[in-house]
Parts: structure tokens; C-alpha cells; sequence
């Protein structure tokens, strides 16, 4: 549906994807590390962010993970489409409803942009 | 330029009859009924029967508008035509003077460089106030004092002086008095009166310091009258000078006693110009004539669809003619970029290098090159050869998106733009390729970053500036020649697209949502806004179109065309276009006025024209054409 460009963040360290260096999120948005334990996806360590930019959600599924059932889904750099990490709809433990609405972007899959 | 005062007046002091003073009253000469107007030559001395009360003067108004305004704008006119004669009769028929005797010897000390004189007239018989010191008036007593002490226009003689104009500066008029005199003292080199006017009356005057610097260090090119010419600027005594001074001076004077110049011009253009911008489809550059109060034809204006191009696979981004109006460029989202035969619409040249996301395309001035440029995972610029297809130049170093592209008028060089901020604006060489010059910024802590994003530039065609639009909502104007940004305001919402008139002044720019404004290039006054588009959050283009750039056309979310008039942002038209989706870029053909084209998320560009051509052309096939131009299409190819 007509041209629209990518957006662009602005600050002082973004993450972009690997493939292609669309940008992705803003190292500001991370939640704090402090109280959480890290978290690993398929690729390794990965990082829970408030939000993200120039993504496309793919569909949503339950997914048993370490930390409990969860309702997540997929997501991808909207320019190359490559899977980027992923974004929690729902869990069904309550130490876990923090996650909800947040997304993570795996750390293999991304690239320092700035 | 043609000065009311380098012939003979018609009240030439030589007459000099009780009349001539510029009172009407019973001086009239028998008027000969049925005699022709043009009596040339003898109207001179001749007419000695004035006896009051001899006939009726002619005193009725002319149409509800004052006889004596008319005439003596008459008598202008026909001295401005050159009908002297013409003018002198119409003069002495009527009893008006178009100058009064202050007037007309306030002109002489002008252009004979009397300028004693020239004050005198002008001011009045009194103390020169500014002379040797301390001026005891301000410039705005000045002004009341004379007004108070003036009588009615029609009666003044010079000892009170002319009377002025509202606003009128006595002292900057001085000045410009005085200075004519100290450079025409230059020019002959008489340094040493020279001086004394630089001291004694231009300084006192405390107007205008700097120029007042300007015009002393201009007694060192005392020895060369060329290179004084050349320094000030100005062309001496014996050319135009004097009778420039004249016509600034006159515009302080009361315009009833001294008739602005051309005054019936200007009433012309004035009533050219209002019939004009009250023509809804004006579609051209000639002036109407005066014969017929002016409306241009629906039929004439371009608003019917000729043909569609439906050779791309998927949206087309953008299109654009080439200058010359020979050839169309398409740009698509998958990366192809077709060159169109205008003549046939025909593919001449398929440009297939991008990958995908080709979102525009620029043609230089001569036609015969063409940048197009890609965003997406391309982000890439070529330059080609639009006649052989041959490509002749990458530019694959960008990272992010190539947003833009503009040519020098010159057609040497052109401006890549990208939202790459570590070359989002860059001019490079035909020639070479090479890089001439990079805009960047300096660094500033609401930009981490430190750089700017291109969303679209362009250069105005006379090579007096370019305009810029970045990704954080900023506008930058340029100094094309020197390259520096001689402006920059921010926007309170994303800009999608900027074009620049073709004298640099003013700028179009696309924002959401859905508002589109004409702002002056300097200092981002809005000028015009042009409503009804969709825009929130695609990239919609508009731009400049109709002949002499009378229209400003934009494409828009909602599968609509609009054409509004430029000076009056009133709505032409809205034309449905491209179903269901998106108008995304309209062009206009600047060799034809009466063609434009648009392009959509319907994978298909839609030529437009006007009736006239559309009927003539459905003659020629002999094909009854549907308002979607599918039978034609077919035709065409």
C-alpha cells in the first residue's frame, strides 16, 4: 500500500538488524536487567525491550518456556523479513505478566547501529 | 524605460497661459464638433480664444469615474504610446494639465541635474534644515509640517513644495538627491566638491551609515570614471541614472499631483491579472485579451483520462517527464524503472538494476540522463543514459534508503539524497562520478547522531537555490551558488515531499496529515494552503503544474488527483484515480500544459488530457474512447 520508508531512532546506541541495519530498538528501551535474570532465545542471549520499530508481527502461538506457558509471536525485520526475536502476547504465570506487550530481540540477530 | 518628461510637456512653459497653471475654470478652446482627435502639432500657441464663460465645459463624470482623473491618465498614456500630439490636444481640449508648473520644473531639475533646484522644488523656498548640523526637525515633523502647510494639490506653487506622498522620508529623499549629485561630482572628478557634498550634505542628513561608508571609500576610483561606475553600481550621468532617481523620487510625491508612471498599465494589469486568477481552468501564459472579459474552457484544462500504462508488475512510486516532454520515467516497487515514448507511449528503455523499492527517478536539464534511485534492501543510485539504456554511474555505498536526486541547472552535476546519515547529502560530477561536496552538520545534542536524514531535495531551476527535507521535520534552504543554509525552520509533522519554484521563492511541501503548503523560501511564511488531499503517513507527492506554473497537483490516500489554482488555493478539480489504493505521485508535462500523469498503488500510470485533445485523437482512431481508456490502450501499442 504506497512508499513508506523505514523509521529512523535517534539516539546514542541502536540496535538494527544484522541482515540488513534497519533499525530496530533503542538501547534506552531494554528493561532493566537488574531484577531479571537474562534471557535466552534460540540463538543465545537476548534482551526484553518496551519497544521496538520497523517489525512484522507473525502469528501467535503457546509456547512452553523455561519461565512457564506463554502466548508469544514471532517477529521480523520488515525490510529483509528475517526473524529478529519475538513478542509476548500473554503468560500465564503472574511473576511473569511483566513481559506482556514487550519484545525480544535476540542478540546474534542484531547489530550495533550507532 | 519611456520618461513622461523627455518630451515636451503639454503644458510647456512656452504657452504659458493663465491656464496653465493647472486650474480648469472656463478655459477651454472651441471644440469643433465631429473633429478629428488627432490634430497634430498645431495645438501648440494656436488656440487663443479662451474667453471665460465662451462654452460649457465638459464636467460630467466619465462613468461614474472623476473626468479629471481620467483625462490627464489619458494624456499620460498617449505620451507614454508616443502620441505627443495626440497628448497636447487631448490637453488643451479638455484644460488639464498632466503636470502643473511645480511638477514639470521639478522634473527639468532633475534630468538637467539642477539639483539646487530639484530640492528646492521638491521641498520648498525655506531653510534648509539639515544643513551644517544639527537638524532641528525629526523626520515625522517634517512630514506634518509640510502637509499642514501645503494647500490643495491643484494649487500649490514650489515656494511650499510638492506635496507628498503619505509615509514619504524627506531626508532619505534628500539623501538620494545629494547622492546623484556626489557621484555625478565623481564621475568628473571634482574630488574636491565632491567632498563638500560628502561632508556638508550628505553626512549631516544621518541616514543610512552604511552606505553613506560605501559611497566615501568611492573617492579613491575618483581617476577612473569606469571603475566608479562599476563600484557604484550605477550608470553615470549620461544614462539611465537621473531618470531612475526621477522615478523614485515621484513615488514620494502625492500621486495626484504627479501621476504614478504608467498608470493606465498598471489599471490594466491589475484588472489582466484579477480576471486571471478568477479563470478556474487558466491553462496558459499569453495575456488575454482586453476585448472580452477573460474565462478559459473547461474543455481546454486537462481533467479527462487519454490513456493508461499498465506495463509494471506491481505500485508505481513515482514518475516524472523528462524537460523536453519526450519521454516519461516510471518508477515501481519492485525496482523496475521504465522510459516511456510520450509520442506513442511505448517502452523505449526498460532500466532493471535495482533489486526492488525504485521511489524516484530525475531527469537532467538537457533530457538526456536520468538518475533513479532505490530504497528498501537496494539503496542504491545509477545514472543512465536515457536514450541507450546504458547505465553510466553507481552509487552502491548507501546504507539506508536513496531517498531523492537533483540536477544542476547546468546539467554538470547533480544531489544524491538518502536517509543515510553518513552521506545524506551529496553533489557529485557527470563527468567523473566523484564527489564534489557533502552537506553535513555539525553536532548538536538533539542529534546523538549527528547527521540529518534526506527525505527529498529540490533545485530551483534558475540556480538560485535548493531546498531540502529531512526525516526529522526539518526544512533547509540553500544558496545554491555558495552552498550555504540560508534557512531552516522546523515542521511539527512528517514531510513527504518539497518542490521549489522555478525563481527559488517558493517551496511546496507534502506533510501529514493530509496538508499541503506553499511557503516562502526565505523566511517559511505560509503563503497558501491547498486542502482536501489524505496523507497520513505514505509518502504522497505533489508538485507545480499547468502552464507558468499556475496549478499545484498532488497525489493523495484517498485514489484522488487534486488540482488547485497556485494563487488562490482554490480547488480545480478532484479526479478519481487508481481505485482502491493510493495516488501516489503526480507529474506535469512542462512541454505541454495540457498533459499531466499519475501513477498508483493500481499498478498503473493514467495520462492525462484535455477534452479537445481527447476528441481529436478519438477522431483520428476512429474509436469511441471509454473514460478508462481500455479500448485505447490496446490501440496505442
Amino acid at each position: 500500500m504506497g512508499l513508506a520508508y523505514n523509521v529512523y531512532l535517534n539516539s546514542k546506541s541502536i540496535y538494527g538488524c544484522k541482515t540488513c541495519k534497519t533499525h530496530l530498538a533503542d538501547h534506552d528501551e531494554i528493561i532493566s536487567r537488574l531484577r531479571l535474570q537474562n534471557f535466552r532465545g534460540q540463538h543465545g542471549k537476548a534482551y526484553l525491550f518496551n519497544s521496538v520499530v520497523n517489525i512484522q508481527q507473525g502469528e501467535a502461538g503457546e509456547r512452553n518456556m523455561t519461565t512457564g506457558r506463554h502466548v508469544v509471536r514471532d517477529i521480523f525485520c520488515r525490510q529483509c523479513k528475517e526473524v529478529v526475536g519475538w513478542k509476548y502476547d500473554r503468560a500465564y504465570e503472574s511473576t511473569e505478566k511483566y513481559k506482556e506487550g514487550k519484545y525480544i530481540l535476540e542478540q546474534e540477530l542484531l547489530c550495533k547501529v550507532a | 524605460m519611456r520618461v513622461e518628461g523627455s518630451n515636451i510637456p503639454p503644458n510647456d512653459s512656452q504657452t504659458n497661459r493663465p491656464f496653465s497653471n493647472g486650474s480648469s475654470n472656463g478655459a477651454i478652446s472651441p471644440r469643433k464638433n465631429g473633429s478629428s482627435p488627432t490634430t497634430n502639432g498645431s495645438t501648440h500657441s494656436n488656440r487663443h480664444g479662451y474667453t471665460n464663460g465662451t462654452r460649457e465645459k465638459l464636467t460630467e463624470p466619465f462613468f461614474g469615474h472623476d473626468r479629471e482623473e481620467v483625462t490627464r491618465i489619458l494624456i499620460q498614456s498617449l505620451t507614454d504610446l508616443g502620441y505627443d500630439g495626440a497628448a497636447r490636444t487631448l490637453s488643451n481640449e479638455s484644460g488639464y494639465n498632466l503636470e502643473n508648473r511645480a511638477v514639470a520644473k521639478f522634473r527639468r531639475a532633475v534630468l538637467d541635474g539642477d539639483w539646487s533646484e530639484a530640492e528646492r522644488t521638491l521641498f520648498g523656498d525655506h531653510i534648509d534644515d539639515t544643513g551644517g548640523g544639527v537638524g532641528l526637525y525629526s523626520n515625522e515633523s517634517d512630514i506634518t509640517w509640510l502637509k499642514s502647510s501645503r494647500s490643495s494639490p491643484r494649487n500649490s506653487d514650489f515656494k511650499g513644495g510638492l506635496p507628498l506622498s503619505e509615509g514619504a522620508n524627506t531626508t532619505e529623499l534628500r539623501f538620494w538627491i545629494r547622492q546623484q549629485k556626489y557621484l555625478e561630482l565623481l564621475e568628473i572628478r571634482d574630488r574636491q566638491r565632491a567632498l563638500q557634498v560628502l561632508r556638508q550634505e550628505l553626512q549631516p542628513l544621518q541616514y543610512d551609515e552604511t552606505r553613506l561608508h560605501a559611497l566615501s571609500s568611492l573617492i579613491m576610483c575618483c581617476e577612473d570614471p569606469d571603475n566608479l561606475r562599476r563600484a557604484a553600481q550605477w550608470d553615470g550621468a549620461q544614462g539611465e541614472s537621473r531618470s531612475q532617481l526621477l522615478s523614485e523620487l515621484s513615488q514620494s510625491i502625492s500621486p495626484s499631483v504627479m501621476i504614478p508612471e504608467h498608470r493606465l498599465a498598471h489599471l490594466l494589469n491589475q484588472v489582466r491579472d484579477n480576471q486571471i486568477a478568477n479563470c478556474l481552468y487558466h491553462n496558459s501564459t499569453a495575456s488575454p485579451s482586453l476585448y472580452v472579459n477573460h474565462t478559459c474552457d473547461r474543455d481546454d484544462f486537462p481533467l479527462e483520462t487519454l490513456t493508461e500504462l499498465r506495463d509494471h508488475s506491481d505500485e508505481v512510486w513515482y514518475i516524472d517527464f523528462s524537460p523536453d516532454g519526450s519521454m516519461l520515467a516510471t518508477a515501481c516497487k519492485d525496482g523496475s524503472v521504465f522510459i516511456y515514448d510520450t509520442k506513442n507511449w511505448s517502452v523505449s528503455q526498460r532500466l532493471l538494476e535495482h533489486d526492488e523499492g525504485a521511489c524516484y527517478v530525475a531527469w537532467s536539464p538537457d533530457s538526456q540522463h536520468v538518475i533513479t534511485c532505490s530504497q528498501g534492501q537496494d539503496h542504491s543510485a545509477y545514472v543512465w543514459d536515457a536514450k541507450t539504456g546504458h547505465r553510466i554511474l553507481d552509487f552502491t555505498q548507501y546504507t539506508y534508503a536513496v531517498t531523492t536526486a537533483a540536477w544542476s541547472p547546468d546539467g554538470t552535476a547533480f544531489v544524491i539524497g538518502s536517509q543515510d546519515a553518513e552521506r545524506p547529502l551529496n553533489l557529485y560530477s557527470l563527468q567523473s562520478g566523484q564527489e564534489i561536496y557533502a552537506w553535513a552538520e555539525t553536532k548538536h545534542p538533539d542529534r546523538p547522531n549527528n547527521g540529518f536524514r534526506i527525505q527529498d531535495v529540490a533545485i530551483a531551476a534558475d540556480g538560485s537555490r535548493m531546498v531540502a527535507i529531512t526525516y526529522d521535520n526539518r526544512v533547509f534552504v540553500y544558496d545554491w551558488l555558495t552552498r550555504q543554509r540560508i534557512s531552516e525552520w522546523s515542521m511539527d509533522n512528517t514531510l513527504t515531499c518539497v518542490s521549489i519554484s522555478s525563481d527559488g521563492r517558493e517551496v511546496l511541501i507534502n506533510m501529514n496529515e493530509g496538508r499541503l503548503v506553499l511557503m516562502d523560501a526565505v523566511t517559511g511564511e505560509p503563503l497558501m494552503r491547498y486542502q482536501g488531499l489524505k496523507q497520513t503517513g505514505y509518502v504522497i507527492r505533489s508538485g507545480f503544474g499547468g502552464a507558468g506554473d499556475g496549478c499545484i497537483v498532488s497525489g493523495s490516500e484517498d485514489s484522488h488527483v487534486y488540482i488547485w489554482r497556485r494563487q488562490s488555493g482554490i480547488l480545480v478539480e478532484a479526479l478519481e484515480a487508481h481505485g482502491p489504493g493510493y495516488v501516489n505521485t503526480v507529474s506535469w508535462n512542462r512541454a505541454d500544459p495540457a498533459m499531466f500523469a499519475s501513477a498508483g498503488d493500481d499498478h498503473r500510470v493514467r495520462i492525462w488530457s484535455n477534452m479537445t485533445n481527447i476528441r481529436a485523437h478519438s477522431q483520428q482512431l476512429g474509436v469511441v474512447r471509454g473514460m478508462n481508456g481500455i479500448g485505447g490502450n490496446t490501440y496505442m501499442r
